[in-house]
């Protein structure tokens, strides 16, 4: 018995406690709960046990709404493996005026969340959208010949909302081959390899492991993606859509066996991409030079690849600049013209001088808020648990706080209706379902996984020297992590916070099955205004969202950098 | 002052043995150092002196008091750690204040405490500074402040000067020194480098594998040495076996099984003069022409030359005083080689 843990015990035992029913209750429970009703016998068969639900829904969609969710996923992969990868290589290696802008600018449609880049698509490519009208009167065509909708609307979205993870994953994976590890591309050339036996085996085999880790991050998160499908997939039909809508029509078991299904898939998906970013891994951490290394490259190639990747960055702005026009059309004054015609700032006054069109805002902020206390007490916590502490089960416990981020949202939504729909132990014996508190709970959960990795990591690459010298000096364990600790620890603490609330604000896929009337937050008001066509409230809403947004980014960068700094 | 025995203590990592069973006494005052290759065990021993590692078996004694059971926080035992580990969000006055803090000291207390020690450890301009800012040896000294300003019982070093460059490294260690005099604090010096541990020290531990394998004063180490471990590592001696002893250099008081342990500085070499019984005329050796050698690498490393000496197959070596004039011997040179007569370092034959 290692009594330096003995020793901990009061202090680690309330941790514990916390973390763990937190984990039982909020994570674990809700999952049980949606194998449990999946495995309910409907009617009065009289037995406890069977697989009515599982065969049912095979019967009916479950082959052709998996078909479409994998072929979906895998275009997803494929168009933002494309473009990410292009597009980390030509930030990387070339030089072209402007470029520290553009380099700004590629990052745009991580402002946009899920729901309003997807409307922002409806109402540029769509069937009424902006650009299709405009090219179609150019070229005298129907518009409906040139819209991108259904299953080229659905990749369209993925491609402009998942790329950046190939974007992000292949230019750290450039910057740390070339700053840290400068001499190898150099060494190859240096042997007398041509440019691309150098990118062939060199560059390549190195970059893989990102390449790898951003195709499963994308695939997982087009299985689980909702808004697209929701919006632009009309009658297809897909895996999250078929949860939602046997929800909906009252059928908890056929929603509990599709919801099992689809995280059978996804946590095998989120294991798969942790048991590969654990076993490969060539990049070591060390000092750069700041001398970067590149592959030369022909002067045609390179204007060609500079006015490609402008073309691209400009069009990623355009979903934002179709928000922020939109949000001053006059309510209901834009139907069958090419371009709205009549505008004004109404939609921004009303926003917060009519009170009923303030109350979805007022709502989501203070759930965001809720939803965030609660992430960074749970994830704190967790994190100090699972990096500094040992006990029994800590694998178990680590891996709880990971799952929810391979459980698509609308799972865990079904997840919580089906535990807190009833008086339960961890809701106090009250329903949850239908008030206020469920909305910030699924926040939670869903957003638990951010800011318990960025602390996890923040704590790892801390000194634990720093933490045993101060308890030489005599300091005791609160003030340790007080004083030491937490400091330390509050850039990571602080950005993930930040991200947890962007996503909270924003949240709409749990949203649409948890809110009821007093409750709605901002995603399902858009959603509302958009059905009653008024197009310049629900884009006000949206733009509004994005400037948060941008807000909350810039102070992240901000903070990120100033710890750099130091 | 204070004094420390570690009485039976040991340390299992799972089945691996870190540290066996071992017993020392440490004095009131005295410089103490753990001295072995990396992977002996030194650093396992110092953490469980600091409680932040518990022993598998034994007890700690500070001053008779039994001090196992207590948390490093009520120990009063200071730790320098290797890589300072100085706190990266505070300046300098803070990262020496902070133990004071804790104590609950008066602000005015803690200023001139901090002022004081800053000026022993030669950095009393840095006071704000922010740590980041310091030169690796000024983050050694603060770290040496930080630990010193409580005014600790005993004070630990684990391996505090490995992480600078060669001539801070000497420079940080007259440093130590002299602190450590001054204060007269009882201290526990870990480190692989048995210069530092001989120049410093008032008494060594050597230890590998675990193992303590002699407790003894430098000069006693150096010159006594108790096991051909000790030898080899404190003064990278030769082994020679009684065969060789009685065939090559006339010794015939080796056993089968020991060895006469030779320090490379007593090893004598002359010029082979190309016939049996000529004397070269700087070494003063006369041959007999049984130990005949051949010079297979020449290290001039300022102060001494070391030669390797290819001897019957086996590598010899000596050194010289680099002042001593033998500019005719280079690689490749045939050598005599011979060994005082006064020379009884013997240790058992390793199987």
């Amino acid at each position: 018995m290692n009594s330096s843990v003995k020793r901990l015990t009061s202090a680690t035992g309330v941790l514990l406690f916390v973390v763990v029913f937190f984990a039982a209750g909020y994570i674990l429970l809700p999952l049980l709960s949606l194998l449990k009703e999946s495995f309910q016998p409907g009617g009065t068969s009289g037995l406890l046990f069977s697989l009515r639900a599982y065969i049912d829904i095979f019967h009916s969609t479950f082959i052709e709404a998996s078909v479409n969710s994998v072929a979906i996923s895998l275009l997803s992969v494929l168009g933002s493996a494309i473009v990410g990868t292009f597009l980390a290589y030509v930030f990387h290696n070339f030089e072209f005026p402007l470029k520290p802008i553009f380099s700004k600018l590629v990052l745009v449609p991580l402002a946009l969340p899920p729901l309003v880049g997807v409307i922002a698509f409806m109402f540029l490519i769509g069937e009424s959208g902006m650009l299709t009208r405009g090219i179609a009167a150019l070229f005298g065509i129907a518009p409906s010949n040139l819209a991108v909708q259904g299953w080229w609307g659905i990749v369209a979205v993925h491609v402009y909302s998942f790329y950046v993870y190939f974007y992000l994953f292949i230019t750290s994976a450039l910057n740390q081959l070339s700053e840290s590890h400068g001499s190898i591309i150099d060494a190859s050339l240096s042997l007398g390899a041509s440019r691309a036996v150098t990118i062939r085996r060199i560059i390549l085999p190195m970059l893989t492991p990102s390449f790898v880790g951003a195709s499963l991050m994308t695939f997982m998160a087009s299985m689980a993606s909702f808004s697209a499908p929701f919006l632009f997939g009309g009658t297809t039909r897909f895996l999250t859509l078929e949860i939602y809508t046997a929800k909906l029509n009252g059928n908890d078991a056929n929603a509990a066996a599709f919801a099992v299904m689809l995280s059978i898939v996804s946590v095998g998906f989120l294991l798969l991409l942790r048991w590969y970013q654990n076993r490969k891994n060539y990049m070591f951490a060390s000092k750069g030079s700041g001398k970067r290394s590149t592959v030369p490259h022909s002067s045609a190639v390179r204007l060609f690849s500079v006015v490609v990747t402008v073309s691209v960055v400009i069009f990623f702005l355009l979903p934002v600049i179709t928000i922020v026009i939109l949000s001053f059309v006059k309510e209901g004054s834009w139907t069958y013209q090419i371009f709205p015609e009549k505008f004004t700032v109404q939609n921004f006054t009303k926003l917060f001088s009519d009170p009923h069109v303030f109350e979805p805002i007022a709502n989501s902020v203070q759930m965001a808020f809720v939803a965030t206390a609660i992430v960074v007490f749970i994830g704190v916590c967790a994190s100090i648990l699972v990096v500094r502490k040992k006990f029994i089960g800590k694998r178990l416990l680590e891996l709880l706080m990971n799952v929810p981020f391979g459980i698509p949202g609308t799972v865990i939504a079904v997840g919580l209706i089906l535990s807190f729909n009833h008086p339960s132990f961890f809701s106090a014996r009250s329903i949850l379902i239908g008030t206020f508190w469920i909305l910030p709970l699924a926040y939670a959960v869903r957003n638990l996984p951010i800011l318990f990795r960025s602390t996890a990591s923040g704590l790892e690459s801390a000194d634990p020297s720093l933490e045993e010298a101060a308890m030489t000096l005599g300091s005791h364990g609160w003030r340790t992590f007080r004083r030491i600790t937490l400091p330390l620890l509050l850039s990571s603490i602080v950005s993930g916070a930040l991200l947890v609330f962007i996503n909270s604000l924003g949240e709409f896929v749990s949203s649409i099955l948890l809110y009821s009337y007093n409750t709605r937050p901002i995603s399902i008001e858009i959603l509302s205004q958009l059905r009653l066509y008024n197009v310049g409230g629900a884009a006000a809403y949206c733009t509004l969202l994005m400037i948060l947004v941008m807000t909350a980014v810039g102070i992240s960068s901000r903070i990120s950098r100033a710890t750099l700094l130091d | 002052m204070a004094d420390l025995s570690l009485r039976d203590i040991s340390k299992s990592f799972g089945r691996v043995k870190a540290v066996a069973p071992l017993n020392l006494e440490i004095h009131s005052g005295e410089f103490f150092s753990l001295l072995g290759p990396s992977g002996c065990g030194k650093t396992t021993l110092l953490r469980m002196v600091a409680g932040l590692e518990q022993p598998t078996t034994g007890n700690f004694f500070l001053n008779q008091k039994d001090i196992t059971a207590l948390p490093p926080q009520k120990r009063n035992i200071g730790l320098v750690f290797q890589n300072y580990a100085l706190f990266p969000h505070m300046t300098v006055f803070q990262n020496i204040a902070y133990g004071l803090e804790v104590l609950n000291c008066a602000k005015r207390e803690i200023y001139t405490k901090v002022e004081s020690v800053l000026e022993k450890v030669r950095l009393s301009g840095k006071r704000d500074v922010a740590i980041p800012n310091l030169s690796g040896g000024e983050q050694q000294r603060v770290a040496l402040a930080r630990a010193l300003v409580v005014e600790p019982q005993v004070l630990l070093f684990d391996e505090p000067l490995s992480n600078l460059d060669h001539a801070l490294r000497l420079e940080t260690r007259g440093v130590i020194k002299q602190l450590q005099k001054e204060t007269g604090i009882t201290s526990i010096y870990v480190t692989h480098d048995q210069g530092e541990a001989l120049a410093l020290s008032d008494r060594i531990a050597v230890m590998s594998n675990g193992v303590i394998q002699q407790v003894d004063t430098p000069q006693e180490l150096y010159f006594s040495p108790k096991n051909s471990f000790v030898a080899s590592f404190i003064g990278r001696a030769n082994f020679f076996s009684a065969e060789l002893c009685s065939s090559c250099f006339g010794i015939n008081s080796i056993d089968e099984n020991e060895m006469l342990a030779v320090l490379p500085e007593e090893i004598l070499i002359g010029k082979w003069m190309g016939s049996v019984s000529k004397v070269d005329p700087i070494s003063k050796l006369s041959n007999d022409g049984k130990a005949k050698g051949k010079i297979m690498d020449v290290q001039f490393s300022g102060a001494v030359v070391e030669y390797v000496i290819d001897l019957l197959q086996q590598r010899v070596r000596a050194t010289r005083s680099s002042t001593a004039h033998e500019a005719a011997l280079s690689a490749g040179a045939e050598v005599m080689i011979s060994i005082p007569q006064n020379i009884h370092r013997k240790v058992l034959r390793e199987q």
